[in-house]
């Protein structure tokens, strides 16, 4: 098939006939801008060859022009087979079609449209639908040219065909294909995609009712065994209470303890009667202890009595020397007493003269200082004085420098004003001429010769008595500020009590050379300590000095004397009394060390005299209680009584210790009456432990009894053999299962392989005319293709998936294959044109030069038609450049 | 006198590989009860001596215990005898105490003393039982009966549970039972349980066998034997009474081309009462793929014919002929991945498992593109 020509009207932005002219048999290209209605010519050939005429889908009517009152028209010229055909069909508005060949129309309406298809090869599909073949592979609308190319049922049989017509039919490949596709579905019914078992499918059932099943076992098994140890627990425990509740050994063991106790209570009576014996024994010992303690003290107190007695008198013959003594320290004493109290007494007058002399060199101290003061205070009342005549000069003086400020201003502003009304009043000049002189007065003045001056004032000029004249300025506000000005200077020398500025300005100088002065003197006053009023300074002074006068006066009452001595006599005087206080305090330190050891010899007299005195009353009280206790004539006779009982104690003793020792030869020990408890404790707790044995046992017989009966009630045996059948079952079920998903497996693979195999002969012829073009651009690479034509990736250094190659690669393969796959047919007599709206979109530079090589060795087997709107872009492209013409008028 | 001797009821046990036909083959278990009792009834035995295993285990659920007890209870003009075997030993608060709680009628008896006595059956005959009191028994448990005393001239019947010495191999347990004992303790009849097929061990020695099958490759038929005694020193007489519902039929077939196929089928469809028939089939040799598909359809019908059907084509090697592959395709993938499945099932370098999986793929290819497309175009 070739394109030859098209014309449409009423189509898209083509309300008006266009024409689309000069086709070639190979490479085409119609290039124009955005909007130019490139993409509505692609759509409306694929509408007039492949849609019905009275078709109104959303299609048909998004292909009319907006307002058009015209019907969609598209008239399509191609050639096929050596004829020219022409399609015309009118869509929405009286629907039409016509097909011509060779000029003479063959077909029209509904058979046009369906002649134009069995010239082309294609068939309608069910309804309305038609399978658009090979051109729905070939012919790509804009933005489908990334799309990989997938044909339908009659584009794969026209490329299967013309595989076909080169290697053989890839024979069984559909059975293949649908038996692997039968086996997948199967296993997935089992296996995720991953080949892990599916949840809920067979495989995932069977593994969770094994381990469903082999956890029942263990669980019935668990619960079995149980029940087996309560079978052998049971029959242990009815053993040991048959052996517990034999009858003779229970006997036997009562008879032991029968015994065990008469031993007990024997030996427990042995030993009560060794404590008798021995309360006995130690109540001899006892008495035999006593008797030979009173002996004892018998004898202590003759001998005592002996020893005072010896004592006493030795004391007395010692008493009255130790009185002597005493008496002799204490008049030592006294003696030194006396000797201190004399020097106490001298050391006092000494102290009374040693205030006198202080007093007096005090009082010469400030003797000295008297005459001081006395300058001091004649130079303050002499400032004072000063100080009190300025002061009432200035107070006469009411001119200060802010009114001579004040004064400078307004004179100021009055010269000023003057100058001003000087320059603007009338000058007068009067020439007094040698003749008229003294006769000519200007107010009070008599000028002589040249007489200049301004008139600020009515001014009277006399001439003799020729003539008063009077000259009046011409009115001027100046003169009235003028004239307050000069009422302020006035009031203001008044209240200065002046009469001009001169005497004030002289006032204000006097003011300040009296300031100066009482500056001067306060000065003074500062050298003398005093800042401001002296006044207090000067009454203190005075006072000080009549306290003075007074302390001298007092000092010489005291001392007597007439005058107050030299500082020289007191120094002398002070050093004379300075060494008779350090004789006196020599003497006395003597007089106290010597009183010291004095009394410390009086305490020792007195203490070994009254020790002596003491001892000696004790020693006779002694005495005289012990003879009370032992009369010297019964001494003799008790003795003698008490060493008889001394003797008969001692038998007594000796008589109860040889008894209990002959008792506890025979009596059993502390030891033989704990072996006799322990065994009766023994057997008594063998008799309890059996006792206890027999209610535990019977307990625990009760207990496995009934968790036996239990056990046996759930049909744990039964229970365990379901679950053994149940598991065994659920394990061939799996083992079925997984062997079945085996041989499954084992069988897809292998129909896999094979396929694969027979794939990759089979789409050799596809991949031979696809090679040279995919070489353009991408040399010596291969590509994968799998069930359908589908491209499933390219093998150029490695294997690369299709689906993550970059967009611009996908689109530069996808229509290299379009570009094979024509080749392929056209090869076989089955010419499609190609055509690309807007393809090649994302080449760069080099890439896009590649695919206008592999575009140009396309053209030359079969029609191609590039739509596009980079026009700059595709110049290099070549090829025969289509026009679009409108309006034209439509045929 | 007359009694019957059964053993190895084993009530309670599970057929849990039936499915939903297990119940079924439970209560035929029960069912042969009563037709103990019936033939006891019919044949004027007034003793059923039952030698062991009444029960499967020795924990049964409440209502397989009583289970047996009311199916005797209508036979109230029946004794029956009860002795614990190897599956259902007597131990105390076991399963036989728990019988005995059930409160059990004066028809039936319970041998469960440890030491045994001899139990008189009548005025002039008594039964000396030997009951197991745990699953495996090392002595001899029948050896008291040696010295047992018995009035002069009274029937001594042993009643015991175990295998004898001379096929201790077939025997369920190692509870050893001296052959020669009806010799040294004087008995007139040994009535054995355990060993599941009736069977005469000795001349007063007797198996009964089950009354209702249960196991494949074991005994056929039910069965209970009629025992006469004549009199003390007399040969008993015995006769084996069929009394099960359930045929339990084992067979092994050897294949080769599928030639055989029909003549198999109808060999087993001439089986007698096929609906009560538990059929285990082996099946040997090689087949065809298409003798083998065909060979499955058949078994499908077989099985919807039998009770049961358990089918064991492990040593069935499916081997395809050049027309069995041609009929895959004659060329193309599908013929090539045939060859290649062949080849790997014929290749000895491969494991037996590998050639066995490719045995299957095989199949299940030719069963895929032949079998089916041309069954479901039939």
């Amino acid at each position: 098939m070739f394109i030859k020509g098209l014309m449409v009207e009423g189509v898209g932005r083509f309300a008006m006939a266009a024409r689309v002219e000069g086709f070639s048999e190979s490479v085409n290209v119609l290039a124009a801008g955005n909007e130019a209605g490139k993409s509505t010519l692609f759509r409306a050939i694929r509408t007039c060859l492949f849609s019905r005429h009275d078709s109104k889908g959303q299609d048909i009517r998004d292909l009319s022009s907006d307002d058009s009152e015209l019907p969609a028209t598209v008239e399509l010229t191609f050639e096929r087979d050596g004829k020219v055909y022409v399609i015309k069909k009118c869509f929405l508005r009286s629907p039409s079609a016509s097909l011509t060949e060779n000029g003479r129309e063959v077909a029209r309406s509904k058979q046009a449209d369906e002649a134009v298809w069995d010239l082309l090869g294609l068939s309608p599909g069910s309804g309305r639908t038609l399978d658009d073949g090979a051109f729905g592979v070939l012919w790509v609308g804009q933005g489908a040219s990334f799309g990989v190319p997938a044909p339908g049922p009659a584009a794969s049989s026209a490329l299967n065909t013309a595989i076909e017509s080169e290697v053989g039919a890839l024979i069984g490949g559909e059975r293949a294909r649908q038996a692997v596709e039968d086996i997948s579905t199967e296993l997935r019914r089992s296996l995720t995609e991953t080949d892990r078992p599916k949840n809920d499918g067979p495989l995932h059932r069977a593994l969770r009712e094994v381990e469903q099943w082999r956890a029942a076992e263990t669980d019935a098994r668990n619960k079995l065994n149980a029940l087996e140890q309560q079978f052998a627990s049971l029959l242990e425990r009815r053993e040991r209470y048959q052996e517990l509740t034999d009858p003779t050994a229970a006997s036997q063991l009562a008879h032991e303890l029968v015994e065990a106790r008469e031993s007990l209570e024997a030996g427990r009576l042995s030993v009560q009667e060794i404590r008798r014996f021995e309360a006995e024994e130690s109540g001899a010992k006892r008495a035999l202890e006593g008797a030979a303690q009173r002996l004892k003290q018998f004898r202590d107190i003759t001998a005592r009595i002996d020893a005072s007695r010896a004592s006493e008198s030795a004391l007395a013959q010692t008493l009255p020397e130790q009185q002597a003594r005493d008496q002799e320290t204490k008049a030592a004493l006294l003696q030194t007493q006396e000797q201190i109290a004399k020097v106490e007494k001298q050391s006092r007058a000494l102290s009374t003269q040693e205030q006198l002399l202080e007093k007096l060199s005090t009082a010469v101290v400030r003797g000295m200082r008297k005459d001081d003061l006395a300058l001091q205070l004649k130079a303050l009342e002499r400032a004072a004085s000063e100080l009190t005549q300025i002061d009432a000069e200035l107070v006469q003086l009411t001119v200060k420098p802010k009114h001579i400020e004040d004064l400078d201003e307004l004179e100021r502003q009055i010269a000023a004003l003057d100058a001003q009304l000087s320059a603007a009043a009338p000058q007068l000049a009067v020439e007094v001429r040698p003749e008229g002189a003294g006769q000519v007065r200007i107010g009070t003045l008599r000028p002589k010769g040249t007489h200049t001056a301004a008139i600020l004032t009515p001014t009277k000029i006399t001439v003799g008595d020729l003539a008063v004249v009077t000259v009046t300025p011409a009115a001027n506000a100046r003169y009235e500020k003028r004239e307050s000005l000069h009422g302020d200077r006035s009031y203001l020398l008044k209240s200065l009590g002046v009469a001009s500025s001169a005497d004030a300005r002289a006032m204000l100088s006097k003011r300040r050379d009296l300031e100066a002065s009482r500056k001067a003197v306060l000065t003074e006053l500062r050298t003398l300590k005093v800042s401001g009023d002296p006044t207090p300074v000067i009454a203190k002074t005075r006072t000080e000095l009549a306290e003075i006068d007074a302390a001298i006066t007092a000092a010489l009452a005291n001392t007597k004397l007439e005058h107050l001595p030299s500082t020289k006599e007191i120094e002398e005087e002070k050093l004379e009394l300075g060494r008779k206080r350090a004789s006196l305090d020599a003497r006395r330190a003597s007089l106290d060390e010597t009183r010291e050891q004095q009394q410390e010899a009086v305490g020792d007299a007195r203490d070994a005299r009254s020790g002596t005195e003491s001892k000696l009353e004790l020693i006779r009280k002694t005495i005289q209680d012990d003879t009370a206790l032992c009369p010297d004539t019964e001494r003799a006779a008790r003795d003698a009584a008490l060493v008889a009982e001394v003797a008969a104690a001692e038998t007594a003793y000796q008589t109860a210790t040889a008894v209990l020792s002959a008792k506890r030869q025979t009596a059993a020990d502390g030891a033989e009456i704990e072996r006799r408890e322990a065994r009766c404790q023994r057997l008594e707790q063998a008799l309890e432990n059996r006792r206890n044995d027999l209610i535990e046992l019977e307990r625990e017989i009760g207990r496995l009894t009934g968790q036996i009966q239990t056990a046996g009630g759930d049909g744990a045996g039964e229970g365990l053999t379901t679950a053994e059948e149940q598991r065994a079952l659920a394990e061939r079920d799996l083992s079925r299962i997984q062997d079945r998903i085996a041989t499954l497996q084992l069988l897809r693979n292998t129909i896999s392989d094979c396929l694969t195999e027979g794939r990759e002969r089979y789409y050799e012829p596809v991949r031979r005319h696809l090679r040279p073009f995919l070489h353009d651009l991408f040399p010596g690479a291969e590509l994968e293709l799998g069930d359908g034509f589908a491209i499933k990736g390219i093998r150029r250094h490695r294997a690369e998936p299709f689906v993550r190659l970059s967009d611009g690669t996908q689109e530069q393969i996808a229509v290299l294959v379009r570009l094979a796959m024509a080749s392929m047919l056209s090869e076989r007599g089955q010419s499609v044109p190609v055509i690309l709206d807007d393809a090649l979109v994302y080449c760069d530079d080099d890439r896009i030069k590649r695919m206008f090589d592999a575009v140009s060795r396309a053209g030359k087997r079969q029609q191609v038609i590039i739509l596009t709107c980079r026009l700059r872009t595709f110049a290099p492209l070549g090829g025969h450049t289509l026009r679009l013409q409108y309006p034209v008028e439509a045929t | 006198m007359r009694i019957i001797h059964t053993a190895d009821w084993q009530i309670g046990k599970v057929f849990k590989q039936f499915g939903t036909k297990e119940e079924t083959l439970r209560q035929a278990r029960l069912a042969a009860i009563e037709r103990l009792g019936t033939l006891a009834r019919t044949h004027g035995a007034h003793h059923i001596l039952v030698a062991g295993d009444v029960y499967d285990n020795e924990a049964p659920n409440p209502l397989t215990l009583r289970a047996p007890v009311e199916r005797m209870k209508p036979f109230a003009d029946v004794q029956w005898h009860l002795l614990p075997g190897n599956h259902d030993p007597y131990r105390p608060e076991g399963v036989w105490d728990r019988v005995a709680q059930l409160g059990l009628p004066a028809h039936i008896h319970l041998h469960l003393t440890p030491v045994p006595v001899p139990v008189p059956l009548s005025d002039d005959a008594f039964l000396l039982p030997a009951p197991l009191l745990r699953k495996t028994e090392y002595n001899d448990l029948t050896e008291w009966m040696d010295g047992a005393v018995t009035p002069p001239g009274a029937l001594r019947i042993g009643l015991a549970h175990g295998g004898v010495s001379s096929f201790t191999n077939e025997g369920e347990a190692a509870n050893l039972i001296d052959i020669a004992r009806p010799g040294k303790a004087r008995l007139d009849y040994l009535a054995l349980g355990d060993w599941h097929r009736t069977r005469q061990v000795a001349p007063a020695v007797w198996y009964a066998g089950t009354p209702e099958p249960g196991r494949a490759g074991g005994q056929e038929h039910g069965t209970a034997l009629l025992v006469e005694l004549q009199g003390p020193g007399a040969p008993p007489s015995v006769t084996p009474l069929p009394a099960g519902t359930y045929r339990w039929l084992t067979r092994t077939e050897r294949l080769a081309d599928g030639g055989e196929l029909n003549d198999l089928d109808q060999r087993l469809r001439d089986e007698q009462d096929l609906s009560r028939l538990v059929l285990r089939l082996r099946l040997e040799g090689t087949l065809p793929l298409a003798a083998h598909a065909d060979l499955q359809r058949r078994l499908v019908d077989l099985e919807a014919a039998v009770f049961h059907l358990e089918v064991d084509q492990a040593a069935l090697v499916a081997r395809p002929t050049p027309a069995d592959l041609e009929a895959i395709d004659f060329d193309g993938v599908l013929r090539r991945s045939a060859d290649r499945l062949k080849a790997m099932a014929d290749d000895p370098g491969q494991t037996p498992e590998m050639r066995h999986r490719a045995h299957e793929a095989l199949v299940e290819l030719y069963l895929r593109v032949v079998d089916q497309p041309t069954r479901e175009a039939a």
